[in-house]
């Protein structure tokens, strides 16, 4: 059926990863396994590193240290396997397409670049479509839709991947609460279909009973467990609190370090009490 | 102040017209007499020269359109103007190289130059804390400032051969050879053909970079790709435009397009269109606009021309343009005096009790309304031309069928809308006429369904009248 039933593989993971931006590290150290067929939410604060973890696993971004597996093999040979859903705002929604034309961008990855566009494509794209309650849009042209209906075009277009493993980054962002109930639908159904779902989450009300797994994340993993085990007030306050300020002032400290510049002390972080 | 210095060498030097009048444009007689013997020159039987610069320059415009629209689209347009005149040392370059002025030597210079600019950009954006404006900005101008002093140096040391090279400034396409034609259809056909095999790389990249790069595109194949493709337009485009002006050629024509259509395939081919009638107009204005011995640079004629048709579109595309919305704004109004003179007539009916007498005074419809006779004479014109009223009789004024049946429904809308705005948006009764009054002209069917389900279906607004049906 899917690489789950071949191989007992983790649907991902990731081992021992470091993951940094201009030579600041903004993800230290992660390993994680995610069993196949969860709906598993990533949760934590701003500049947690929450998408810097999908994008790291997309390959998206350059890893400082550690590795990425996707069904137990490199994210590289695996790309049919996985759709990536990007945030919503970091696309020009005035791009001179359809509806359409995006969910079909979704079938570019499974055809040759020698072949072209078909009709089982158009197919799988108008189902997809129908899937997220979007078939009457379809020749619309994207501005000209709300940004709930934006956010189902883009599951759209991940479900014409036909992959087995999803990663979202925050599908909930500024969608109206129909649209929120309809996606949280969809991906129960993936999850039902033996689908991975790993989705950036940032509304700690909902993340308890949306999720199966969560992914407590601020730079470090600070804990990653079915949602009733992690979901816990000690846990979030470790997750959300500010202890670990320590670590963004150390990335710092390695950032200038490794562009050669001054050593500079800010926010007098040598103090005996913060250490 | 480099770009003065050459302006004034550009005086100095063109005083070299020999190859221009050879070439029996830039003539002596009228300006119509010129270009009805160009374009007469173009219908003959000979492929000579008048064919030569048309067609290099409609082959130049399709190139630098087609690509153009994936600049505009990346909202790339100042990474067009960095490595047009970037270009510029590449050029010279070339010409060094070659000890003469070969195209062929002229524009591997030039692609080189352009290659080379971009990879600084990348590298200074990579390695600096610097934007990608900051970077280009230091770098297109230092290569830029690099090829001036070049060219200043070879024409101070009267270097053989080198007249001629400042027409890459601002571009001179009058007197290229047959050789040049055919190199310029060439690339502008391996450029469509790239666009064409990579049609689909380029559009999702353009779109969603990052979700391109998660199905496997290589970001290094897309910025190859885009930089080479983008510099091998203007490569083309600097004989007839110049490097000063060349970002023009892929930005304006792509603009134009972009307010004229939604689709992406049409927006290329619109954009190359575009590009080809700019590059056509432009030569031929460029010799209307030539002076005796003295040329007329046709990048100057081709970004003109280029800028007019943005002009024109701007104020006329269908659906972006500002004339259309004017006029839609004037119907609008139109359509609404009408309509509240329809509403003031179904009033009256409603008094009458009965609407089988069709004819209303004008100075009874005015009482009503509180206006002058002759304001309610131009509403009735304006329903007339709807055919709302008769349009034989001025006054009184004879309602038709029609009229009878659209005054039914500007009532009912007005109705529907007090309804709603008192029984589900908790308004008084007195507070929702005049919300409605506006409201009544812009309701469209869907919203007026939506509203009788939602009411159930009324028979009476808040004030007690019933809602015609």
């Amino acid at each position: 059926m899917n690489a789950l039933s071949t191989s007992d593989a983790p649907a991902m993971e990731v081992h021992d990863l470091t993951v940094s931006y201009h030579r600041r590290p903004v993800l230290w150290n992660v390993d994680l396994a995610v069993p196949a067929g969860t709906l598993v939410g990533i949760v934590g604060p701003n500049g947690a590193g929450k998408s810097t973890l999908i994008k790291a696993v997309m390959g998206l971004l350059p890893l400082s240290s550690g590795w990425v597996q996707v069904f137990g093999s490199p994210i590289d040979t695996m790309r049919k396997k996985v759709a990536y859903v990007p945030q919503r705002e970091s696309v020009d929604w005035t791009f001179p397409v359809t509806a359409m034309d995006v969910v079909l961008m979704g079938r570019f990855g499974h055809v040759r670049w020698w072949q072209r566009i078909g009709r089982h494509d158009r197919e799988i794209a108008r189902e997809s479509l129908a899937k997220v309650g979007m078939l009457g849009f379809a020749d619309r042209q994207i501005s000209n839709l709300s940004g709930g209906q934006q956010q189902r075009v883009f599951l759209a277009r991940a479900l014409a991947q036909q992959s087995d493993l999803y990663l979202m980054d925050e599908p909930f962002a500024g969608v109206d609460a129909a649209t929120e109930s309809a996606i949280m639908t969809l991906l129960q159904e993936l999850r039902t279909a033996g689908k991975t779902v790993l989705v950036v989450h940032h509304d700690l009300q909902t993340a308890e009973q949306y999720f199966d797994m969560l992914i407590l994340l601020n730079m470090r993993l600070v804990a990653f467990g079915p949602t009733a085990e992690v979901f816990t007030p000690t846990l979030l306050q470790q997750t959300y609190g500010g202890r670990l300020t320590i670590l963004s002032e150390v990335a710092d400290a390695v950032a200038r370090a490794e562009r050669g510049e001054k050593e500079t002390l800010r926010n007098g972080i040598t103090t005996p009490e913060k250490l | 102040m480099p770009l003065e210095a050459c302006s004034i060498s550009l005086n100095e030097q063109l005083p070299q017209p020999g190859a221009l009048l050879a070439a029996g444009f830039y003539t002596d007689a009228p300006w119509f007499d010129a270009v009805s013997r160009f374009i007469r020159s173009l219908f003959d039987s000979r492929f000579d020269s008048a064919d030569c610069v048309l067609w290099g320059a409609v082959g130049l415009g399709i190139a630098c359109g087609m690509l153009g629209a994936f600049v505009v689209l990346r909202r790339q347009s100042l990474l067009g103007d960095a490595i047009g005149h970037a270009v510029l040392p590449g050029v010279v370059g070339g010409f060094l190289a070659a000890g003469s002025k070969s195209t062929p030597a002229l524009l591997l210079g030039a692609l080189l130059a352009g290659l080379a600019a971009a990879g600084v950009i990348a590298l200074l954006q990579r390695t600096t804390v610097l934007k990608s404006s900051e970077c280009m900005g230091v770098v297109f101008t230092g290569f830029y400032a690099i090829g001036i002093v070049m060219i200043k140096r070879l024409q101070n040391n009267q270097t053989p051969g080198q007249a001629g090279l400042e027409r890459f400034l601002f571009g001179q396409i009058v007197g290229i050879s047959l050789s040049d034609v055919i190199l310029i259809g060439a690339i502008t056909a391996g450029a469509g053909l790239c666009v064409w095999v990579f049609w689909r790389t380029l559009a999702v990249s353009s779109f969603d970079h990052e979700f391109a790069l998660s199905t496997g595109v290589r970001a290094i194949t897309i910025e190859l790709l885009l930089t080479t493709l983008l510099t091998v337009a203007i490569v083309a485009g600097i004989q007839a435009v110049g490097v000063v002006l060349v970002a023009a050629l892929l930005v304006t024509p792509a603009a134009t397009a972009y307010l004229l259509t939604d689709r992406l395939h049409r927006m290329v081919i619109l954009s190359a269109a575009l590009g080809a009638i700019a590059g056509a107009v432009g030569i031929v204005l460029s010799i209307a606009l030539a002076r005796p011995g003295k040329d007329m640079p046709t990048g100057a004629t081709i970004v003109f021309t280029a800028g007019v048709l943005f002009g024109l579109v701007f104020l006329v595309a269908p659906s972006h343009g500002v004339l259309p919305r004017v006029m839609r704004l004037i119907n609008k109004r139109h359509r609404t005096a009408a309509e509240n003179l329809l509403r003031t007539i179904y009033l009256t009916i409603e008094r009458r009790g009965s609407d089988v007498d069709r004819r209303f005074g004008i100075d009874d419809i005015a009482a009503v309304r509180h206006e002058q006779p002759a304001f309610v004479r131009r509403m009735a014109r304006h329903a007339a031309r709807r055919g709302w009223v008769d349009a034989g009789s001025a006054d009184p004024v004879i309602l038709t069928d029609l009229g009878l049946a659209e005054a039914k429904r500007v009532v009912r809308n007005h109705r529907l809308w007090e309804l709603f705005l008192t029984q589900q948006a908790n308004l008084a009764a007195d507070h929702v006429h005049a919300d409605a009054e506006y409201i009544e002209h812009v309701l469209p069917r869907p919203v007026v369904e939506q509203l009788e389900r939602m009411l159930d279906q009324p028979a009476e607004d808040p004030h007690g009248k019933a809602i015609p049906t």
